[in-house]
């Protein structure tokens, strides 16, 4: 430890003659940059005299991040909000007063705002890492399927019988004995 | 003058000694310093990276203590299930069944319940409709930036949760 630094000083002392030596065109070009050459024709071969195990290389490498895919998610979480907030007021107005345009719209708006829902469950707990990708990938399919039978069935009942607000009515006004 | 003088001392002075002795050499550790080039990092996620080396999970669920901030936040995507469960099966049975869903809504009046369990049944029924409702209202707050802070976070809470009792009961009673 001492021997290199000691090497080291006795170079710094040879003076500006071995930094003349090795000019900045000589480092440019090179993969490589070796300390300054003892000015001595002996010096080549005791360096490669030294045990390879010896010799140490830094090696400097990029800085490793990994990147996923993944589109631009602002309009899809601004319009979440907003869909989130249209139907605080859209349930309570449908249940209190049933009409067919209030209906279809509360069937669009839940069955969205359910879409989000389970398609965000599905990418948190069923997750590659954790149940393979092929379920993963299926859970997604699976919940757009489900979505759209959703919206199918509620707008299917809407137009062929007495629509959602109405039924919730129905419903809720089920007599005790 | 001084310079130069001290300088060819200390030039031959160790010269002679290190060019003298071979075998110090097998003590200095010859560096060189490599650059590689640059290789852009691999298009993979946090996920698929772990998978690719195998590394284990660390226990989170089993260990962590429940706290209101947990609780209610797991209760709103439980509820949200749950009313997602109601519309969804609604829509399915709609489709499927050979009757038009009110018909069944009116064969439900000819089983004989009692006011009670019925309002018991119904209080089970709104109770994640408005738990759901209120909480929700709290997240939307939250995206508008008010009520960030913790002490904001349990007050809201539980305000939220006397709402949602209280709703569902109203609702229940109905």
């Amino acid at each position: 430890m001492a021997l290199p630094l000691m090497l080291r000083s006795a170079q710094k002392a040879q003076g500006y003659s071995c930094i003349l030596r090795c000019s900045p065109v000589a480092f440019k070009n090179t993969n490589y940059v070796s300390l300054p050459q003892l000015p001595n024709r002996t010096s080549s071969s005791l360096v490669q005299k030294t045990p390879i195990l010896l010799q140490s290389k830094i090696l400097t490498n990029p800085v490793m991040r990994c990147m996923s895919e993944g589109g631009d998610h602002r309009m899809k979480w601004t319009i979440e909000r907003l869909i989130s907030v249209g139907l605080i007021g859209l349930l309570p107005l449908t249940i209190a007063t049933p009409n067919p345009i209030l209906d279809n719209v509360t069937a669009v708006a839940v069955t969205l705002h359910i879409h989000w829902g389970i398609e965000a469950m599905a990418e948190d707990y069923l997750r590659p890492i954790v149940v393979g990708n092929a379920i993963s990938k299926a859970a997604l399919i699976a919940v757009y399927i489900v979505s759209t039978v959703t919206l199918g069935g509620l707008l299917y009942f809407n137009y062929t019988d007495i629509g959602i607000g109405k039924v919730i009515r129905k419903f809720w006004a089920v007599q005790p004995c | 003058m001084l310079y130069l003088c001290r300088s060819l001392v200390i030039k031959s002075a160790f010269r002679i000694s290190y060019i003298k002795r071979p075998e110090i050499y097998a003590l200095i550790r010859h560096v060189n310093i490599q650059s590689s080039p640059y290789r852009p990092p691999p298009k993979e996620s946090h996920d698929e990276k772990n998978m690719r080396i195998g590394r284990p999970q660390s226990p989170h669920l089993s260990i962590y203590a429940s706290e209101l901030t947990s609780v209610l936040s797991a209760s709103h995507r439980i509820t949200g299930t749950a009313v997602a469960g109601y519309f969804i099966l609604f829509s399915f049975a709609s489709l499927v069944l050979p009757q038009p869903v009110p018909c069944y809504i009116e064969a439900l009046e000819t089983i004989a319940i009692p006011s009670g369990p019925l309002a018991i049944a119904k209080f089970i029924i709104a109770f994640p409709f408005c738990y759901h409702f209120c909480n929700g209202i709290r997240h939307l707050l939250w995206d508008l930036g008010l009520f960030l802070t913790i002490k904001a976070v349990y007050a809201t809470g539980y305000t939220m949760l006397l709402c949602a009792f209280s709703g569902a009961t109203v609702l229940a009673l109905l």
